[in-house]
C-alpha cells in the first residue's frame, strides 16, 4: 500500500517536471540547447 | 505591516494596494508559476490556459481570505487553481486521472521551487532544468526537443527520428525519471520511494 502510494507521488513529481520541460522550452529552448542532432534526421518519404 | 501575500522579498498590505495595482503585481509575480502547475496537473498546457485566467480572477476575488500565517500565497493560490480547474472539468464531463498523492508529488516540485535560492523570478528558478537536461543523452535530449518545444506528436518524431513510436514514448519517460532524479537532488527533496 505504501509503496503504491510513494510509486503514485513520484508519478506526480514527474508530472511537475514535464510541465516544467514545457515551461523551460518555450523560454529557453531556441536559445540555449543546440538544433536537433542531423544525424538523427532522415528526410520524410511520402507513400504514393 | 501589511499581511505579506506575496512571495518573500514582497510585501504589500491588501488594505492598502490599490486592487489594479494588486493584480498586476500578482500576475507578473506569479502568472507563469501558475500556469505550469496547471499543465502538471492537468497533462496539457491548452487545458491549463484555458483555466489560469479564471484562477486569477478567483485569486483576487479572494484575496482578503488569505491567511499568511496558515501558508505561503503561492501554495494558497495553486490550491484556488487547483479547486478551480477540477470544477471546470466536472462542468464540462471531462476527467482527469490524477489521485491525491499524484497532487502532493506535484506541490512537493512546485513548494521546493518556491523556496529554491536560484533567484526571485520563475524563470530563474526553471533555469535549473538546464544542468540536469545536459545530464541527458543525445537521443533523450533529442526527442525532448521535438516533443516539447516543437511541439511534435510522437508518431511524428518517431517518423522523423526513424524509430518506433514505443521508443519515443519510452525515451520521454525516462528523460523524466532523470530529471525528476536530478531536480530531486537540487531541490532537496525528500525520496518519494
Amino acid at each position: 500500500m505504501n509503496e503504491q502510494k510513494n510509486n503514485s507521488r513520484q508519478r506526480g513529481r514527474e508530472k511537475a517536471i514535464h510541465a516544467l520541460m514545457y515551461a523551460y522550452y518555450q523560454r529557453h529552448g531556441h536559445l540555449q540547447l543546440p538544433s536537433v542532432s542531423r544525424r538523427n534526421i532522415v528526410p520524410r518519404v511520402k507513400a504514393s | 505591516m501589511g499581511a505579506p501575500y506575496l512571495t518573500k522579498g514582497t510585501e504589500m498590505s491588501v488594505a492598502h494596494a490599490d486592487i489594479n495595482e494588486l493584480s498586476e503585481a500578482l500576475i507578473d509575480k506569479h502568472m507563469s508559476m501558475l500556469q505550469s502547475y496547471l499543465t502538471a496537473l492537468l497533462g496539457s498546457p491548452t487545458l491549463a490556459e484555458d483555466v489560469v485566467q479564471d484562477a486569477f480572477i478567483r485569486i483576487i476575488q479572494k484575496i482578503h481570505t488569505f491567511d499568511p500565517n496558515k501558508g505561503s500565497f503561492p501554495v494558497w493560490a495553486r490550491t484556488i487553481a487547483r479547486n478551480l480547474a477540477f470544477n471546470q472539468l466536472r462542468s464540462k464531463k471531462r476527467e482527469v486521472l490524477i489521485d491525491a498523492q499524484e497532487i502532493e508529488g506535484i506541490e512537493d516540485v512546485y513548494s521546493a521551487l518556491d523556496e529554491c535560492d536560484e533567484g526571485n523570478e520563475w524563470d530563474d528558478k526553471i533555469v535549473m532544468l538546464r544542468q540536469c537536461m545536459s545530464k541527458l543523452s543525445d537521443p533523450m535530449s533529442d526527442t525532448c526537443k521535438l516533443f516539447y518545444f516543437n511541439k511534435q506528436k510522437t508518431a511524428d518524431i518517431a517518423e522523423a527520428l526513424q524509430v518506433t513510436q514505443s521508443l519515443v514514448l519510452k525515451r520521454l519517460e525516462r528523460a523524466r525519471g532523470s530529471l525528476r532524479v536530478c531536480i530531486e537532488g537540487k531541490l532537496q527533496l525528500e525520496k518519494a520511494s
